[in-house]
């Protein structure tokens, strides 16, 4: 406790303080107010000008700080006053009440507030664990916590190896469009442009759930097969709403369903054990039937028992194992 | 969550100033330790925070001074207790943003993967909460399909909970199988993929086994000896980095590209491609049982190299060149046990 209270500090310049002041205004009125007139009334952005900030300095502070605020779910509006429209086209920032706050009535028992907790704790060290931390925090307003938070004997840790995949959440939830350099198994880097939808995980995998807008189709991205930064178009669009992304993502169940594969396992392996074949009806042949959502992918994993599994059908599976095996052979020859 | 960050960014500072007018508000009124307690904070945050509120405001549109916050500091003075005498502002608990809502429900869906919320229906509702949360009904932009339950999840569970030991049969990173007495201590889901951390009483310490290498457990009625006990205080909650470096490791550079970064996660920090490399880095990775290699980068089938060295080299090529059904190229040893 005390050495918490020893190190505990506040920024220099109290952002905090700026944001909570910020929100207060915007909040306590619904003629909304001018940036001109937020800069000079609210002492932080005064304080920032008096010191020497320039105009278009304080505008970036202001833009950073309503991202800020959309972060933390506070929703900064903007319209342009109709009585301003002929001389004036400020836009008038405010936000608005009545959606502020939770619904009233909304509350937790401890059991949910448990549950979020370790929800919240599965993010561990992984890309949305601040996020995830920061909403725990404000849950606990919703209700009273429960002695018994621990897992015990579980860690459960989400994993995230894409560097991506913030920016791409982001591009979702603001409905920004995006471009990337994508690499298709056993394909040139070709330029794709998306308009994300949601960051998706599905066996095993990270993918991108979006609209292509050269192809006009629903298409998953695997976030690892992206290999560059990922830049903005410039181009907005609407975002995705929960009939489109349950249409995809029973798209993607379809075509999974539909894609088999069959293996044949040396018994007495990794492979044999991995595959639960003691348990199978068919384990007597060592036969295996595989549903896969990537033909690539299952290569890769089948590829990790080399020569204990081999592939019955289909033709293809052989091949992109068959084909990774020569590029390892001849990249280290 | 994370453990208390000593110093608040502006950003985590002005989450928890929200998150304390909440809680007031929900509250009435909170002693400041009950209240600290709750947001996981020092009494000092929260002092700091009350000062934080009450000098935060504005201009009304009248031109008048906005200081919404007051607290009853005679009340606070005496007891304690925080609570407001005026307010007029924010009446209520604010909600959250969709991404913080996204982020636990995808977390939610994640625990599904354990078997005692495979069928908990409060998750749903959970999930359901959380949607809601948005004042316009958008769909969450972060979404985790919740992964197969392992076999012997539950029955390994059982025995950490009752401090007993397993045994099991083993196949090892060589390939060989083997009957062994393991203490479990913990079990680690990583992704799709869950691992058991035991005590390992021959070899004297603790180990990660992967679960689908495992197969007929069965819990013995012996209890967790003094050891594994000790080991287990000593399992550090927040480490999750599965394979522990030993000192006879053998250092390997590794070339990955992103399709392979898994292969480098726990030894670098992943950034953003840069344009000119296609995301391609170097890392040196440490290997305690080189032969191992030959399965770890062949599965990428060309997205991972090894550049030295060289014996690794020759491992890799010779598990590619076998798995291909031809015969090995290079007379450098690879009969190391």
């Amino acid at each position: 406790m005390e050495e918490r209270e020893e190190e505990f500090k506040l920024e220099a310049d109290d952002k905090s303080e700026r944001l909570l002041s910020l929100t207060l205004t915007l909040l306590s009125s619904k003629q909304g107010f001018t940036k001109e007139e937020l800069f000079r009334s609210l002492r932080g952005y005064r304080l920032s000008s008096e010191s020497g900030k320039s105009k278009d300095a304080l505008d970036k502070m202001f833009e950073r700080d309503k991202t800020s605020l959309r972060d933390m779910g506070v929703q900064v509006e903007t319209f342009i006053r109709s009585s301003d429209l002929e001389d004036n086209t400020e836009s008038r920032y405010f936000i608005p009440a009545d959606t502020f706050v939770w619904p009233k009535g909304t509350e937790l028992s401890a059991n949910q507030l448990r549950l979020l907790e370790l929800a919240a704790k599965v993010w561990a060290r992984a890309s949305f664990s601040v996020e995830a931390s920061r909403a725990v925090m404000r849950l606990k307003a919703l209700g009273m916590p429960s002695d018994g938070l621990d897992l015990e004997g579980f860690a459960p840790r989400i994993l995230t190896n894409e560097p991506g995949i913030l920016q791409l959440e982001e591009a979702a939830r603001d409905g920004i469009e995006v471009t990337f350099k994508y690499r298709a198994p056993g394909k040139e880097i070709e330029t794709r442009i998306a308009q994300p939808w949601q960051v998706r995980h599905v066996s095993g995998q990270w993918l991108l759930v979006c609209w292509d807008t050269q192809k006009l189709e629903i298409r998953n991205f695997m976030l690892k097969r992206i290999v560059s930064r990922i830049d903005a178009t410039g181009v907005k669009f609407e975002q995705a709403n929960l009939e489109q992304i349950s249409e995809a993502s029973q798209s993607l169940e379809l075509f999974i369903s539909k894609n088999e594969a069959v293996i044949k396992v040396e018994p007495s392996t990794e492979a044999w054990v991995h595959f639960e074949l003691s348990e199978s009806a068919s384990s007597a042949e060592g036969l295996v039937a595989l549903r896969y959502m990537d033909l690539h992918l299952l290569a890769d994993e089948l590829r990790a028992y080399g020569r204990t599994v081999s592939v019955i059908k289909p033709p293809e599976l052989k091949q992109a194992i068959a084909k990774g095996l020569q590029r390892v052979v001849s990249q280290h020859a | 969550m994370p453990k208390l960050k000593h110093v608040l960014s502006g950003d985590d500072q002005f989450n928890f100033l929200i998150s304390l007018i909440g809680l007031i508000q929900r509250e009435g009124e909170i002693h400041i330790d009950a209240a600290a307690a709750r947001l996981g904070l020092s009494r000092e945050a929260v002092r700091k925070g009350m000062e934080t509120l009450v000098k935060s405001g504005g201009v009304r549109q009248d031109g008048h001074e906005l200081l919404p916050f007051n607290f009853d500091w005679d009340l606070f003075d005496q007891e304690g207790v925080l609570t407001f005498l005026e307010s007029g502002i924010i009446e209520d608990a604010p909600r959250i943003s969709m991404r913080q809502a996204s982020a636990i429900a995808a977390g939610l869906s994640y625990l599904r993967a354990l078997p005692e919320f495979a069928s908990e229906s409060e998750i749903d509702e959970l999930i359901a909460l959380l949607a809601s949360s948005q004042p316009i009904s958008t769909p969450p932009t972060i979404a985790y399909e919740s992964a197969a339950i392992g076999t012997d999840v539950a029955t390994l569970r059982k025995a950490i909970l009752s401090q007993s030991q397993i045994t099991c049969n083993y196949i090892n990173q060589r390939g060989e199988a083997s009957d062994r007495t393991l203490e479990p201590l913990r079990l680690d889901l990583q992704n799709s993929q869950w691992y058991l951390r035991a005590w390992c009483p021959v070899s004297e310490q603790v180990k990660s086994f992967r679960l689908d290498r495992m197969t007929t457990v069965k819990v013995l009625g012996s209890a967790r000896s003094a050891a594994a006990t000790k080991a287990l205080a000593e399992l550090d909650e927040e480490e999750d980095r599965l394979y522990i470096p030993g000192e006879h490791d053998t250092e390997v550079v590794v070339e990955v590209d992103p399709e392979a970064y898994e292969l480098v996660a726990e030894y670098t920090q992943l950034n953003t491609p840069t344009s000119d490399s296609n995301g391609t880095i170097r890392v040196t990775i440490k290997v305690g049982y080189l032969p191992n290699l030959g399965h770890l980068i062949t599965r990428f089938g060309g997205a991972a190299r090894v550049i030295s060295p060289a014996i690794a080299r020759d491992i890799v090529r010779n598990y590619a060149l076998e798995s291909l059904g031809e015969a090995t190229s290079s007379s450098r040893a690879l009969n190391e046990d």
